[in-house]
This record gives C-alpha cells, structure tokens and sequence, in this order.
C-alpha cells in the first residue's frame, strides 16, 4: 500500500513535470526585476551624456576607413602624421582575419576583396613591409578573390592614386561614380542632376569624376569650365567641421582639391585632415561618422519612457542642444526645400535626412521646457521640422532618407546604393514623428503612406529597413509608426507581419538578424536570422507591445526575460553583432541601452509597475524668465513730461493710466550693453516706501519690469515718486547713481478739438473788436439801434431766417462730416495706438492696385525667431504672440461657436487697448482662466458672462477671470484682425490643451514712442523681409489702417467738406443777400443819417452792430438748427456717435458773426461811399 | 458871407455821350440872415444846386465856402460835422425814418453829434413840439402824421441843433395850400426870429414874393439874382 502511494505519487509528480516543462524550465520575471533593471539601465544611459548635453557613441563600422584615411594622408603628404599612421597601420595588422583578409566587421567574420584590398594599399603606401606575414596572406586572399580588379570602385581609384591600377573608371557599373560633370550644369530637380543620387554618393562622384579628369589628364583645358564648377562645388560643400559628409567623400574631396591645386586649397585639406584626425580612436581606429542627432533623440526617447520627469534638466539640455543642431537653410537637397529637417549631427547643415528629423521631432514632443519662450521655440523647431517632412514626403507616400522624388523614379529594379527611394524604416519613424505632432491615420498624408506601406511589405509580411538589421528593424519601425498614428492593427497585413516577427524569435527569447552578405550595386544588405541581440529583441517586442499586448504576452515577455537576463551589471548590454546599416552594417555601441531601456519602459507602463527613477528627481530647470509682470494693467498718457525728461538717462520709464486711480509704472533698461549692475529703486516720496526694486543684472539685462501703483484715493491727485538708478557702465569702475523725481497727476480729459479751440479764440477777437468798436459810442445810439430793429420786423425777421438757415446748413453739414470723421477715428483707436500687427498673409486693404506681381513661395512663419527678431527692433516695448482658435464654447447649457485667442501673458496686458471693466486681466499662472470680452459676455448667450462664472471651451472647463467693457468702433473680424470684443482670452501656455499648433497667427507689437510707429512698422517690414526673403507677411497699426481706410473715404471725405464749403458759401451769399436787401431798402435812412450830419462811423456802428446783434442770435438759433440736422441725420444713418456741441455751437456763432459781417460790411461800405444825395435819391 | 460860390459846376454822367451840366458856372454869394428863393423850371439844376450848397453833393469843379471853410477839401467827416452843426434840411418828401418816433427823428441830429443827446436839449426840442403844436404827436410815427405834421417835425429836425442855415427843397410842394402857407410861416418865422439863412426852392409863386433875394436859374445857370 505504501509502495503504490509512493509511486503514484511519483507518477503524478512525473505527469506533472512533464505537462508543465515551463514552471520548472523559468521563474517569471518580477515587477522588482524590471524595475531594478530600468533604474540601472536609465541611470547607466544618463552616464553617457555628455557635458553638452549629447549622446554620441563611438560607432565601429570596418577596417575599410582606417584605410581609407592612411591612403590619403599619404597621398596628401600630410606632415606630423607618422606616429598616427603607424599606431593605425598597427591596427589593421593586428586586426587581419584568419582567413588572411579584413571583412565588414572589425575583427571575425568573412573577409571581403574589397576591403582587403584597400587595407594592403594603405599598408603597403605606408612603408610597411610587404613581405611580412600580413601582407604576404592578404596578398594570397586578394589573388584567390579575383584581384584588385574586383574591388569597388573607389578601391580602384585609391590604387589608380599610386599608378597600382589604370583606369578605374572603365570598369563596369562604375558610371554613376564618375558622373559627367556637366551634369552640375543641370537643375537641382533634373533627374540626371548630381542631386537624383544620394547625399553620399553625390559628395563621392563629383570629387571622383575630378580625380578622373586629372588622373586621365586630357582634355583639362576644355573640360576647364566644368571642373571650375566642380572645384566651386567641392568648397562649399565642405561642412563647418571640415568634412564632407563622410570619411569616404572627405578622403575624396581633399584628393580632388589637391590635384586641382594643392597650395590654393592647402586651408580646405588641413581643415579636413583635422575632421578626420578628430574622429580617430587612440588606438588608430578611424570611424566614419558622428551620429549625434541619432544618438540624443533615441536616448530622450527612452530616458522618457522610463518615467524620467519631461521637464528634468539633463534632458532639457539634450534637448535644447538638439533644437540648436536643427538645419536653418534647406540644405543641398533637392530643391527649394523648407529649412527645418535636421540631419545627423549639428555640423551636417547640408543634408537634413527623414529619419533624424522624425527622430528628433519624436524626442521633443516628448518633453516639456519650463521656460515658456523655450518651450515655445521648441514647438517651432517641431513645427518646422514637421513641415519638413510633410514637404518630403514621395509621391509613392514612403518617406525617402535625403531626397524626396516625384513619381517618375520607378524603383521597381532593385536601387542603386546610390539612390534614394522610399524606405520602411524612416517611413515608420516618420508615422510615430506625425503621430506625435497629432497627426491621424485620417489625415490624407498618411493615407498614402499606408498604401506605400501595404505595397513594400514583402511576401514574408516583413519590411526591409535600409538603416539597420534589417527585416526585423524595418518591420518594428513600420508596425510601430501604425500604432502610433492609430491605424487598425487587426489588418490583416499587419497580423502577417506580426506573425512574421513572432516565428523569427530565437528560443532563448530574443531575436536577431544578421548580415549575410551585401549587395555592391544594389546596396542592399542580405541577412539571415541568429543569434539574439538586445536591441533587435527590443524591436521586436516594442512592435509587439504596440499591436496586441495581451495577445502576445508570451512572446513579448520571453523578450523582456531576455533583456533582463542579458543586463550587465552597470545596467547596460553588451554583444559582439553589427545591427546598424550606413550602407555597410555597423555597430552602434548604445543602440543595447537605449532600445533596451525603451523597451522595458514599454513593458512596465503596460504591466503598471510604477518606476521610481532616481533621475526623475533631477533637479528642474528653474526658468529665469518667468514672470516678470508684477501686475497687468495697460495703457499711456498720463505723464508723458516725465517720460521725456527721464529719456536723457540710460533707462527709459513710462508711465501707464490703468484705471480709475491706478497706473502702470514701466522700466526699461535701454541700454543693456552698456550697463552692468543696474538696480533700479522706486519710492512714494511720501511715506519713502520702496514701490519697487528691480536688479536688471540678473535679468540678463534683457527686460523691462512693470509696476502696477495706485492713488490712495479719488481725492489723491498726486503722487511723487523718486526712481534711483544706480549702475556701472562697462568699462568704468565707478558706480553712478541717478535719481529723479516723478511727479504723477491725473489728468481730467475736456474733449476739445483743436478746430473748436481756433473758432472760438476766432470768436473772441471778434467779441474783442466789437467791443473796442462800441467802447465809445452813447447808448443812445444802442437804444436807437435797437428801436430801429424792433420796429420793422419783418425786415428783422427776413434776414434772421437767412441767417439761421445758412448757419443751419452750414454748422449741420460741417460737423455732421466731422461726425463721420470722429467716427471712423474712433474706430479705429480702438486698435490702439502704437500697436503694429504681423500677419503671416497679405492683408491688402489699400485701394490702389497691388504692385508687385509676383508670387512668393510661402507664408512668413510666426515663430520665436520672429518675436526675438521684432524684440530686438529699436522702439519695440513688447512682443506679443497670439495664437488663433475657434471653438464650441458652452455657457450653462448654450452652445456657440467662438473665437479664441491665446496670447502671451507676459505682454498681453500692454498689447490689449481693452480695459477691464470687471474681475482682472489675466496673470501668469492662472492657469485655465479666461478674459472675456463685452460682446461674448453680453451678447454670445442669453445670459451675461460674469466673472467667476465656467465656461466650457471645447471640452474643457474654464474659469471666467474678468470681463473687459465694450471698445468702440468696428466689429467682427477681417483675416486675422479681430475687434476685442468678440475674443475671448486665454493663456498661451494653455494652448496646447487644445489644439497642437506650433506657430503664431499673430504677433503684435507694442511700440514705446507712439510717435515712431510708423518708422518701426518700417524697420520691422526691412528687418523681415530680409531675414525671410520671399514670405508672406503683413503688418497692421492703426494710422496705416486710418490712412488706408480714410483712402478709401477720401471721395466721401470730399464730397462731405464740398457740401460744408457750398454751404459756406451759400448762406454767406443769403446772408449778403439780406444783408444787401436790407441795406438797399434802408438807403434812404442812411441818406438821412448822412443829411442830418452822422460821422461815417456812426451809421456804421449803428448798421454793425444791428447785423451783429442778428449774427448772434441768428448763430444761437443756428446751432440749434444745425444740431437738429446733425441729430436728424445721425438717427436715420443709426450713427450714435454724439454730436461735439462746443464745436457746432462755436461755428455756428462763428458763421453768425464772422459770416453776416464779412458779408453785411461789404454792402454798407460800398452804401456809404456814395454821395448822400446818391443815398437819399 | 454864409456860403461862397465861385463857379461851381456839376457834371453828370461824365466823359459821357449823355454828359450834361447839371450846374454851370454858378457863382454866388450869400450873407447871413438872407432868405432866399431859388426859382426855375423843372430840370433847371435848382436841387442840384441846392445840394451842392448843402454839401450833399460835390461840384465837379469850382470853388465852394461856407463859413469861410472850403468844402471842397474836406473829408466825409467834416462834411458831416458841418451838415449836423452849419445846416438843417428840409426835403419835399419829409425824409423822415419810418422806424422812429416823432420825437426821435427830431432828436436824431442831436443823436449822432458829437454830444449827443443831453437832457436839456432835450426839452428844447419837446419845446419846439409844443410851439409849432405838434405835443400831441411826440410818440408817433411817421405813418401816423399828416403831411404837415410830417413836414413840421422836419423842421424841428432840421432846427434842433442850432444850424446857421436852413436849406429847404421845395419844402410845401407835397402840402395843401393850406398847410403851406403854414409850413412856410413858419419858416418865415425862423429866419426873423433867429436870424438864420434861410434858402428854399419852391415853384409857388406866394411863397417866391416872399423871399428876400430871389436866384433865378435856368439850364444850370443863374440867371437872375435880384435882391427885394
């Protein structure tokens, strides 16, 4: 009985063991596993930074380059460069493969003809003996492979160099390399141009067809013209650092400048020399290329996956480093391509290529600067580099690397290495670039790419990737970027893609793919699957993880057991396998780490295990330039003496009525070059408080601080400040201390225009002159005058009634013109003064017919270069961006769509000439919050908007902040210019919450003297148009818009002062009408006057005074009238602009008096002039 | 001698086809205290004679003096001061403004002097009212008199100030014959009483008898001068 237990125990024991191999054969992996190997991985991947802030590894790619430097060198005659020559001739003879030849990697494996060959030429050049061991076995494997004549081509070319071999260029399939020269003469996009070929290509042929030409040494005479173009291309392709594009096109280039003219270029070749001394190992070993880009981006990339904070310094750094190495111009690509791409490391500003520009845009929407202006300039580098790769996108819908090409490049034969069609790889890294930029499978450009993605998958389900090993790369990268950009992963190619992934895992749960052999003509690279590699495991499960998690959670973490198994103890990976392509495979020694890292963040995120990375506590970059604002109000003119009289100083100050009895204290360092140490110190000089005290110095000498300061009371009229500047000027030792006293009134506005002000002093001389001319005469005369007026009252009042209706129509049509007149002013003040507007289209509101015709190619882009562009413009205040939204706003339960924007809350307060009429302006730090304007808050919904109450703007909540009062003038919005009243604001920092948009729509600008602003608007047009040629761009400020729009209403304008003048002149001649009439019918009283002996002057006082005493009252009754035309005529236009009655009273008294006597005093003198008898007949 | 004439002429219508003579050559001279009628038929150049004595109107040439000043070379103002002071006027047709009383149009000389209106002459002139029995009329218009009404405040008008001579245009040509004899009774009564040169055109032969010296004019020119 106890036999059969224990054997059926050990029966059940058995069964179990072997029906469930795998609990015994593994113990799973535990979230402390994973987390442990993250932190490691991540701190060991952050020990590689560099001090700049960059990932570079140090890339081993095969012998072939140590050669090709020790050629040159020789060739060159290089001085000072034995030591170098022999530690790497060492080198190679120690790296020499059994098989008695050197290969594609450094050491093991095949070796290749190739390679061989231009590695015996070096040695041999170099001094060292042929007869020993190496060179002599070397010699044999050449020999046994076919000879040098089965080299490539620039092998060839290296021995032809020494006379060891005759013209290369006659072997076969070699043209491409020696190309025409002549083909310089074609454009950029000819097919036949040096630009069909790729980068690396383009920069080895023109250089070698040279070294033809000079090796072959006829015909240099008429070729002479072509190689002068070719000898100018090969300057100014040379890159900042001193190379050209790679190890290989530097060699080649320095060659053909030494045989153009070794002296002449003698600068270019040491500059070169240096390039490739700097990219040598210690030990001899020469690389072929930096790849910094590349390096930074997959580190950000993984470092932020692994839960390192997106604000944390040490990537901000990288990041910053990499915003800075994206290409400015477009590079010598294709054509006219935007600038924007970012190619390999920061010298390479000729060839921005796909991949690193999505790799980099990947890193960067990843993080997250603290600094407002760098984080917006960031997104602008974004931006701009996801124009770039919209731009290169191939008709085919695949993204090349360099290039893109138009439809007529049929890549159906196998490439060339030289060209450029659309790959798998850099077309999945572009997808998750897009993805990250918030693009969508919907989106029309990547519908395109997934039919090039459907067409390249090969009959296995996998994709060839062109920059690493090889299905497996290009197949995570294409399944990925379709994850990423949201496309259906239960597609069916994709589900044979995955099982192709899935059926390549090697058993102890890796994957890798290795390098066959390579395809000299085609450029491709043969491979077949082996032995697992880290990074290539993490290919695959990235991928995996990306389509079905749950669904391959086996697979996916057989993986991860692998990953973590293979970690060393520092935390990062090692193995001996090249997975990289650059035509040739490479190694590149962090792809283990950061893929690796990648790959187990991945995992983490999915299985929720929580990484605590030490470095996510890394210090955060503190932001220097926040927040300078002390409070928000805006706007100008109280103490503009002060202003000027402080002007002579280095430090401008301005003063800024904000309300009621508040006002705005601005400072400026305008001097900021000059000046070290500025502390600038405001007191009350009543109480002697410190209102503010500001160190410029620490603010980097580069802004102005602002003040928001109150009068204690309505009754408080004044106020005194003292401002003590105290500073050194460069240069000077001695410290010197300004003050001055600022003495602050308030200003009551009287509304009076300069024309009311001329007519009424116009009126008192009158006054005066009548006066004097009244002073002496007896009152009788008055009384009698009167007597007289009083009497013949129909007289009275005939000409009274023509007197009031000229002054009626006169006063009315004159100030119902001025009316018109004031009222377009105000409109258009309230675009407030001193503030230019850029606009990134052509906003033509003249009349006249556009002059120039041409088309320029794009829109200027707003970005931070402009702002910093426009700061620097002499007379620039501020700068504030804006950025344009609409959007589905919701006010308890009401919908509507409005009109958003967010701007710069630095500077938004002194752009705005909104006032707040109830809560506050909007502040840094707010966070969501929002100031609305009158029309959204009276008019959008049934009820008013008040302050505190929630807005939901788009989906989400926003809190109302303050409610500004209502501007006058326009309404509603032409392009991009908006009237206040139907926008609501928010912060700028929130806009990414909803929508992803990297640039401004708008900029404006605040100028400090208002005066100049039409010079500044002038100097801003230069400076844009010159630092951006050819983009569409506008600016806007108020007199432009006045004078334009006044250009427009000129012919109003005309007809307008045509009626007031016909007016003028039409009661004036009614007036002199009645005038003559009532002279005329009173000739016999004046031939009395004469008769009974009245001096002259007598009968005229007594006629004066008569009209002037009708002029009075006749102007009284005139204004009146005039006023009732004006109001009439406002009411029917439903003009509600009220009416200047001190002017329309001033010229109708004017027109009274000044018109009735101009034309009453001609008839009386010309009256009594005459004889008596004359009168009296 | 009041007023001296030497060869004063008027000129009408000047460097003309239709230029005339209204006056020519006419030479006179005339003392003080005289009462003088200047007879003629119409179109003589009787009231542009008159005129010209009465510096309503300048001779075209010759010589002119009254109280031994030269008209000629005075200016507007002169010429005023010396009709306001020197002469009193009384026209055919009244010349009274419509848009004053009696009194005030009586008052009007005084009015437009230099020292204008006082108190006391004032009176005077209510005086003058009263002698020549218009007391009842003061405060009336002109529209609201009789012709002789009119007429007489006229010749209060042209008294109130005192002038040296009176000159009177056909002075009863628009009266009644009645009212005439009263209008130029009264100016008879002037001269005598106060002494004052007196010169009136008239057509009425009654009242030619009347006259001290009688100046006969035909076609501008004097030709009689006889002294009664």
């Amino acid at each position: 009985m106890f036999k059969k237990v224990i054997s059926f125990s050990l029966i059940i024991i058995f069964v179990v063991l072997l029906v469930n191999p795998v609990t015994a054969n593994a113990a799973p992996v535990t979230e402390e596993q994973i987390e442990d190997s993250i932190v490691k991985a991540a701190n060991y991947l952050m020990s590689l930074q560099t001090d700049r802030g960059l990932w570079q590894a140090g890339i081993r790619i095969n012998p072939r380059e140590t050669a090709y430097f020790m050629v040159t060198a020789k060739y060159l005659q290089i001085e000072d460069m034995e030591n170098d020559l022999q530690t790497s001739a060492k080198w190679l003879l120690e790296h020499i493969n059994k098989d008695g030849g050197w290969g594609f990697f450094d050491e093991g494996g095949k070796s290749d003809i190739s390679i061989t060959a231009i590695v015996r030429l070096a040695l041999i050049v170099n001094g060292v003996d042929e007869g020993c061991e190496e060179l002599k076995k070397s010699a044999v494997f050449v020999e046994n492979n076919g000879g040098i004549k089965n080299s490539d081509i620039f092998c060839k070319t290296f021995y032809s160099l020494f006379d060891l071999y005759e013209e290369p260029w006659e072997s076969p399939n070699s043209e491409i390399f020696f190309p025409d020269l002549s083909i310089l003469y074609l454009d950029n996009t000819d097919e036949h141009s040096t630009y069909s070929s790729m980068a690396w290509g383009r920069e080895a042929g023109i250089a070698m067809s040279v070294i033809k030409e000079y090796k072959k040494r006829e015909n240099l005479h008429i070729k002479a013209q072509e190689l002068n173009l070719a000898e100018q291309w090969m300057v100014s392709h040379q890159l900042e650092d001193g190379c050209w594009y790679t190890l290989l096109g530097t060699c080649l280039n320095m060659i053909a400048l030494y045989e153009i003219d070794s002296v002449k270029h003698a600068p270019r070749i040491s500059k070169g020399m240096k390039w490739i001394n700097s990219n040598r190992d210690p030990d001899g070993y020469q690389k072929r290329f930096v790849l910094s880009v590349w390096d930074t981006s997959f580190a950000i990339s993984a470092l932020r996956k692994s839960n390192i904070d997106s604000s944390a310094e040490s990537l901000l750094k990288a990041a910053t480093w990499i915003m800075n190495a994206q290409t400015q111009g477009g590079g010598y690509n294709w054509s006219n391509v935007p600038s924007g791409g970012w190619s390999y490391n920061e010298y390479n500003i000729l060839y921005p290529d796909n991949d690193d520009t999505a790799l980099a845009i990947t890193a960067l929407n990843d993080l997250h600067f603290t600094s407002y202006s760098t984080e917006y300039k960031k997104r602008m580098a974004i931006e701009k580099g996801k124009e770039w790769l919209l731009y290169m996108q191939n008709d085919d819908g695949g993204w090349g690397t360099f290039e893109r090409f138009n439809g007529d490049k049929d890549y159906k034969a196998p490439p060339e290495s030289t060209e450029d069609p659309s790959v798998a790889d850099v077309t999945g890294h572009v997808l998750t670039a897009l993805a990250s930029c918030g693009y969508t499978v919907d989106d029309q450009v990547v519908q395109n790419c997934i039919e090039y993605i459907k067409k390249d998958q090969n009959d296995q389900g996998a994709w060839y990737g062109r920059w690493g090993l090889c299905y497996l790369y290009g197949t995570s990268c294409i399944l990925q970027g379709l994850s990423d950009i949201g496309y259906d992963m239960t597609d069916e190619f994709v589900v044979k893609a995955v099982d192709w992934i899935i059926a390549q895992q090697n058993n102890d749960g890796g994957w890798g793919e290795h390098f066959a052999w390579w395809s000299e003509k085609n450029g491709i690279t043969f491979t077949k699957m082996g032995p697992s590699t880290p990074e290539q495991t993490a290919w695959a499960i990235m991928a995996l993880m990306k389509v079905d998690s749950d669904k391959y959670m086996n697979e996916i973490e057989e993986g991860i057991k692998y990953l973590i198994e293979n970690q060393e103890e520092y935390g990062g990976w090692e193995h001996p396998y090249y997975t990289v392509l650059g035509l040739n495979p490479y190694k590149n020694p962090y792809y283990p780490h950061y893929f690796s890292l990648a790959a187990l963040s991945d995992y983490a995120k999915i299985k929720g295990i929580a990484i605590n990375t030490p470095a996510e506590n890394g210090e955060l970059r503190t932001d220097q330039e926040t927040n300078l604002m002390i409070d928000k109000f805006s706007y100008e003119d109280v103490a503009e003496d002060a202003i000027s009289s402080i002007k002579k100083g280095v430090l401008n100050f301005s003063f800024e009525e904000t309300g009621k009895n508040k006002f705005l204290l601005g400072l400026y360092n305008n001097s900021k070059d000059e000046l070290e140490d500025v502390i600038v110190t405001v007191y009350d000089e009543s109480n002697n408080d410190i209102l503010v005290a500001y160190d410029f110095e620490t603010l980097k000498g580069e802004e102005r601080i602002s003040k928001s300061l109150s009068f204690s009371s309505e009754k408080e009229n004044q106020k005194n400040l003292k401002i003590v500047s105290t500073y050194t000027a460069r240069g000077e030792k001695r410290e010197i201390s300004d003050s001055y006293q600022v003495t602050l009134t308030k200003e009551r506005n009287v509304d009076i225009s300069a024309s009311t002000i001329i007519i009424i002093v116009i009126i008192v001389l009158l006054c005066v002159c009548l006066f004097i001319i009244f002073k002496n005469t007896n009152k009788q005369l008055i009384k009698f005058t009167f007597k007289n007026l009083g009497r013949n009252r129909s007289r009275t009042i005939l000409t009274f009634i023509g007197i009031v209706i000229g002054i009626s129509a006169t006063a009315g049509s004159i100030s119902l013109g001025q009316a018109f007149d004031q009222k377009l002013r105000k409109d258009f003040e309230s675009f407030g003064a001193g503030r230019i507007i850029v606009l990134p289209e052509k906003v033509d509101i003249s009349v006249s017919p556009p002059t120039q015709t041409f088309e320029k190619s794009a829109s200027l882009r707003l970005d931070d270069d402009v702002v910093d562009e426009l700061k620097k413009i002499e007379n620039v205040k501020s700068v504030c961006p804006v950025i344009n939204y609409e959007t589905t706003v919701t006010f308890k339960g009401e919908s509507t769509n409005c009109f958003i924007q967010f701007v710069d809350l630095d500077t938004f307060h002194q752009m705005t000439p909104l006032k707040i009429d109830k809560g506050s302006v909007l502040e840094k730090g707010d966070g969501l919050t929002a100031n609305v304007g009158y029309d959204i808050s009276t008019k959008a919904f049934s009820e008013t908007i008040e302050v505190g109450d929630k807005l939901k703007i788009g989906n989400l909540e926003v809190n109302t902040k303050g409610v500004f009062k209502e501007t006058d003038g326009l309404s509603g919005r032409i392009e991009s210019i908006v009237t206040p009243n139907i926008v609501i604001y928010l912060p700028l920092e929130m806009v990414n919450k909803f929508v992803s948009k990297d640039y401004y729509d708008v900029i404006e600008v605040k100028v400090i003297d208002k005066n100049k602003t039409k010079a500044t608007d002038e100097k801003i047009n230069n400076i844009l148009e010159d630092k951006y040629p050819n983009r569409i761009f506008s600016t806007v400020y108020t007199e432009k818009l006045q004078s334009t729009v006044s250009e427009i209403l000129y012919q109003f304008d005309l007809i307008i002062s045509f009626i007031g003048v016909f007016c003028l002149l039409v009661s004036g001649i009614g007036i002199m009408n009645m005038v003559i009439v009532n002279i005329t019918e009173r000739r016999q009283e004046i031939g009395i006057m004469m008769a009974v002996g009245a001096p002259y002057k007598t009968i005229m006082k007594t006629l004066i005074l008569e009209l002037t005493f009708l002029g009075i009252i006749g102007g009284i009754a005139g204004f009146v009238g005039g006023l009732l035309v004006v109001l009439i005529t406002q009411y029917i236009a439903q003009i509600l602009t009220v009416p200047n009655f001190a002017f329309i009273f001033s010229l109708s008294l004017f027109l009274g008096i000044a018109i009735v006597l101009f034309f009453g005093v001609i008839p009386i003198k010309k009256a009594l002039k005459k004889e008596p008898i004359e009168a009296l007949r | 001698m009041i007023i001296k004439a030497r060869n004063i002429s008027k000129i009408y219508n000047q460097n003309s086809e239709t230029e005339f003579f209204g006056v020519r050559d006419v030479s006179l001279e005339i003392e003080k205290g005289e009462l003088i009628a200047i007879v003629g038929p119409s179109g003589a150049g009787k009231t542009t004679l008159f005129n010209m004595l009465g510096t309503l109107d300048t001779p075209t040439f010759g010589q002119l003096k009254i109280k031994d000043k030269n008209v000629l070379s005075m200016d507007y103002n002169e010429k005023s001061k010396l009709r306001n002071e020197v002469i009193g006027f009384i026209f055919q047709q009244f010349r009274l403004i419509p848009t004053l009383s009696a009194l005030d149009n009586a008052l009007l000389p005084l009015l437009v002097s230099e020292s204008g209106i006082d108190l006391p002459k004032k009176e005077n002139v209510i005086q003058l009212f009263h002698k020549y029995g218009l007391k009842n009329q003061l405060n009336k218009y002109p529209g609201k008199l009789s012709g002789g009404e009119q007429q007489r405040v006229a010749i209060i008008r042209a008294l109130v100030n005192e002038p040296d001579i009176i000159l009177a245009d056909e002075p009863t040509g628009s009266l009644d014959s009645k009212m005439s004899e009263f209008v130029f009774d009264t100016l008879q009564q002037i001269h005598e009483e106060d002494g004052k040169t007196v010169i009136y055109i008239t057509h009425n032969m009654n009242l030619v008898k009347k006259a001290s010296r009688i100046i006969k004019i035909e076609d501008g020119s004097v030709v009689s001068d006889e002294t009664c």
